[in-house]
């Protein structure tokens, strides 16, 4: 299940640093713990496919700031969230219901609306667009040391391992062994880096690509997200509503 | 010996005929099932050739003192008797059936006031009336009569002449003519029986209109009441030897005619023409066929005794339209006993155009309870002009003795059988079509109906498009629920018109439940057998979520504008809209606590359930709507 939230802002402009993701997981995770606190430790436990995952933090009207750190936008913020488990959505909007104020990166907003969306019938051969961009690492020896890297869309290896975290995904959502039947053609890539945490940066992509195989495995990537790290707003996407598309 | 007991076939005319002959030995001799059990257990003869023609002519007889007695009378020979079945039901039938009959046979006879009545198309006498001592009779009480009415006398009111005629029809008080001209100087009266004994009335009290009369028209008519009288005992006489039988003597010619002529008067409109009830029969042949039907000789039945058989209009192959039940004989040795039954076993519900109903159910004990009750019920509908329908008051009866009961085995299988009246309101006896409704419930509805609780939230009318729809009666016609919930809601939208809230949240558990039990398919599992015993706890489970959430959701929403669009987006099948709405509503709740309930019910009931969303949907918009005043202390509502 996918959700839109719409925040009125209590100051305009308000600033949007690029770097968002981890105050909205700050948001959604002290939502969660508010209202289910024993499901917020069993998503805090490592090793588990946490199956939810959100956007960046947009504005209906936005500009570069001055100083070039961030964004301005005007009117409402917003994001996407999704998730395949019902129970992280059900806490995490009840948790705004019952405090829709909220304070992220020092500004204040309201939540105002919560927006159910329709997921769509088919996705095998439609074109998606990323909302927060997607994450593949592996493991490298560099310089003599196991050190995590960060794949591009280059290299083959970032699609076998999309394959194999939504197989994975697959069996978390739906209990049956995953099929194979998946492919992926990117259309155009972005690269961007993002600080995760202090001192902790992450290369990611934003993509626009085409997926195609079983309903069951793409509906895994569009619910939970594409890619890793989804909980901590990485792999969402959309699909491009454009025609023809 | 033994008999077998009572047990149904599972072929619902027979067995309809199986209830008949349990009712009317009820009726007759007040026996219940279990008594009538225990009787054909012990002595299987005596009821079936001793105390079940007794009580199938007694039935047909005319309810007099004098035939009650002649019942308890034959009661007591039955029950001393000894001997051969066959001698038993000679006994019965010449002693004490035929004096069932006396006073109706002579009255029939008596009812042929002029010769022309009982002669055929050849001028003969016909074999019911060939007798010359009663002709004779009948001609001189005719002739009496004729010469009686055309005397011409003075008018005592204007001295001028006037016929005799007249003065009678004053006295009994007719205005056609009494005398017709048949041609040719042919005259006859028109007397019936009844205008007939209104003169002997008026002449035994000397009316004063009876003294108005002329002397000689007055000697007239005495002397035809003279032989009126001398034909009764005449009658009276010549039954009584009936009962010896002997008269009938062998099977002549003339003993052929004296057994027509001493016909039981038996009719029957259900069965019309059927052996013993054909007019064309004498009372020995009628013995015989009713012989033959107890001992099971009669190999084929017609559309005379089932009217669902197709008759020989409807089919000109005559062999399609009867039936060999030789076969069903060697399993139900008393079968055709039973089959001329089955009009017996029916309700006769003197409303509208209702007929003859009967209940129907595999299950003889709860089929003659549940029957017992609509005869009961149907009696006091004719007494209080209800406007009840029958199957309204058929399914309180099945109801009534279902949770008497507390079985739901019996029920799957049941059937409303009806029989028209016509526009006379006779009985429909015209090989006419008969209705056969098949009114049975799943074990799954049976088993939510047992529970009080939802049978009574259910026993209630919904006002729809200003109409009043008796919900359980919807329920039990297994039709969805939520349809008319959802008009039921529109109407108090729309119309400001009371919601009934327990009725509705009930009637949208109930559908959500069969719809959630509807998708899975495992028969046979266990699953699938526990399904009914745990359908009941689910529609409670949702009845009580539903109940909750409907006053949370009017706690924390005091906006009552966002009914109408709720509604719209339930009654569009649009979810998300119907979700989108609320939320954004409880996001501006003050009553945080009950906002967050409702997103709970919203995230469990509505958005991951795809079957009966629209259910849990439109409960919150009753909610929002209905009254409900008080749910929240006792988690019932207010309707």
């Amino acid at each position: 299940m996918r959700f839109l939230l719409r925040l009125q802002p209590e100051n305009e402009p308000f600033r949007i640093p690029f770097n968002n993701q981890h105050y909205l997981q700050g948001l959604i995770y002290r939502r969660i713990q508010r209202v289910d606190p024993s499901l917020s430790l069993r998503l805090h436990s490592p090793k588990i496919p946490k199956l939810f995952t959100y956007s960046l933090f947009m504005a209906e009207e936005r500009k570069l700031a001055e100083d070039r750190s961030g964004l301005l936008g005007r009117k409402h913020g917003f994001f996407y969230f999704s998730t395949a488990v019902p129970e992280i959505a059900e806490a995490f909007i009840t948790g705004l219901l019952e405090d829709p104020e909220v304070e992220l990166w020092g500004e204040r907003f309201t939540v105002e609306e919560v927006k159910a969306l329709a997921e769509p019938e088919r996705l095998s051969g439609r074109k998606f667009v990323t909302l927060s961009p997607v994450a593949v690492t592996t493991k490298r020896i560099q310089f003599g040391r196991l050190k995590s890297y960060d794949l591009s869309p280059t290299e083959p290896k970032f699609y076998e391992l999309i394959r194999e975290n939504l197989r994975e995904k697959y069996i978390h959502i739906y209990g049956i062994k995953p099929p194979e039947d998946f492919e992926m053609r990117v259309l155009s890539a972005k690269p961007k880096r993002f600080e995760v945490k202090p001192g902790i940066f992450q290369t990611a992509w934003h993509l626009v690509f085409r997926a195609y195989g079983d309903e069951g495995l793409l509906r895994a990537g569009y619910i939970a997200g594409f890619g890793e790290k989804n909980s901590i707003g990485f792999g969402m996407v959309k699909v491009d509503g454009r025609r023809g598309t | 010996m033994g008999g077998e007991e009572l047990r149904f076939t599972g072929n619902w005319f027979i067995d309809a005929g199986i209830l008949g002959f349990v009712n009317l030995m009820e009726e007759v001799y007040g026996w219940d099932l279990e008594e009538l059990q225990k009787r054909i257990k012990e002595e299987p003869e005596k009821v079936y050739y001793g105390y079940f023609p007794l009580a199938y002519f007694y039935n047909l007889s005319a309810k007099s003192d004098e035939n009650r007695n002649t019942l308890l009378e034959a009661m007591k020979e039955v029950e001393g008797f000894k001997g051969d079945k066959h001698k038993l039901l000679e006994l019965v039938w010449w002693r004490y059936i035929t004096r069932l009959f006396k006073d109706k046979w002579v009255r029939s006879k008596l009812e042929k006031m002029r010769k022309r009545d009982i002669i055929n198309n050849q001028g003969k006498i016909r074999d019911p009336y060939s007798d010359s001592k009663y002709v004779k009779l009948l001609e001189k009480r005719e002739h009496l009569i004729k010469a009686a009415l055309l005397m011409e006398t003075k008018d005592p009111n204007s001295s001028e002449n006037i016929k005799c005629e007249v003065l009678v029809k004053r006295i009994i008080g007719k205005r056609g003519e009494l005398i017709e001209k048949k041609g040719a100087g042919d005259i006859e009266h028109k007397l019936s029986l009844e205008d007939f004994e209104k003169l002997i009335k008026n002449s035994h009290e000397k009316s004063k209109l009876w003294e108005e009369l002329p002397k000689e028209c007055k000697n007239k008519i005495n002397k035809a009441i003279e032989v009126h009288y001398e034909l009764e005992q005449y009658l009276r006489e010549r039954w009584r030897h009936i009962a010896s039988n002997s008269v009938l003597g062998d099977n002549t010619k003339e003993s052929k005619k004296l057994s027509k002529f001493f016909r039981l008067p038996i009719d029957s409109s259900f069965y019309h023409n059927y052996l013993f009830f054909n007019q064309s029969k004498g009372i020995k042949e009628q013995f015989n066929a009713f012989k033959n039907i107890l001992d099971g000789k009669v190999r084929k039945i017609s559309k005379d005794l089932s009217k669902f058989l197709p008759s020989d209009n409807e089919f000109p192959n005559i062999l399609y339209t009867t039936f060999d039940i030789s076969q069903l004989q060697e399993q139900i040795p008393n079968l055709l006993a039973y089959l001329i039954c089955v009009d017996v076993g029916m309700i006769d519900v003197n409303y509208h155009n209702a007929g003859k109903i009967l209940f129907y159910s595999p299950d003889l004990e709860f089929c003659y309870e549940t029957n017992r009750k609509l005869r009961e019920w149907t009696k006091s509908l004719r007494e209080s002009n209800n406007s009840r329908f029958i199957f309204k008051v058929t399914w309180w009866a099945i109801i009534d003795m279902m949770t008497e009961k507390k079985s739901s085995y019996s029920l799957e299988n049941m059937y409303l059988i009806q029989l028209y009246r016509d526009e006379k309101g006779r009985i429909i006896n015209n090989q006419a079509f008969a209705k056969v409704e098949y009114i049975g419930i799943p074990k799954l509805h049976a088993s939510i109906l047992l529970d009080d609780q939802i049978r009574e939230a259910l026993n209630t009318s919904l006002s729809v498009n200003g109409s009043n729809i008796w919900l359980l009666g919807r329920f039990l016609r297994q039709k969805p629920l939520y349809p008319l919930i959802l008009k039921h809601v529109r109407n108090g939208i729309k119309d400001s018109g009371p919601i009934r809230w327990r009725a509705s949240l009930y009637a949208l558990a109930i559908d959500a439940k069969l719809r959630s039990i509807g998708r899975d398919s495992g028969l046979f599992g266990n699953f699938f057998f526990e399904r009914p015993a745990r359908a009941v706890a689910g529609v409670k489970e949702y009845y009580h979520d539903m109940n909750q959430n409907a006053w949370n959701v009017r706690k924390a929403i005091g906006d009552k504008n966002i009914i109408y669009p709720l509604f719209s987006a339930v009654r569009r099948h649009h979810r998300n809209a119907f979700v989108n709405i609320l939320l954004k509503t409880l996001l501006q709740a003050n009553n945080k606590e009950s906002a967050s309930r409702v997103n709970s019910y919203i995230f469990r009931r509505i958005l991951t359930n795809d079957e009966s969303w629209e259910d849990f949907a439109l409960a919150l918009v009753v909610g929002l709507a209905g009254g409900g005043a008080d749910v929240g202390s006792s988690e019932e509502s207010e309707e």
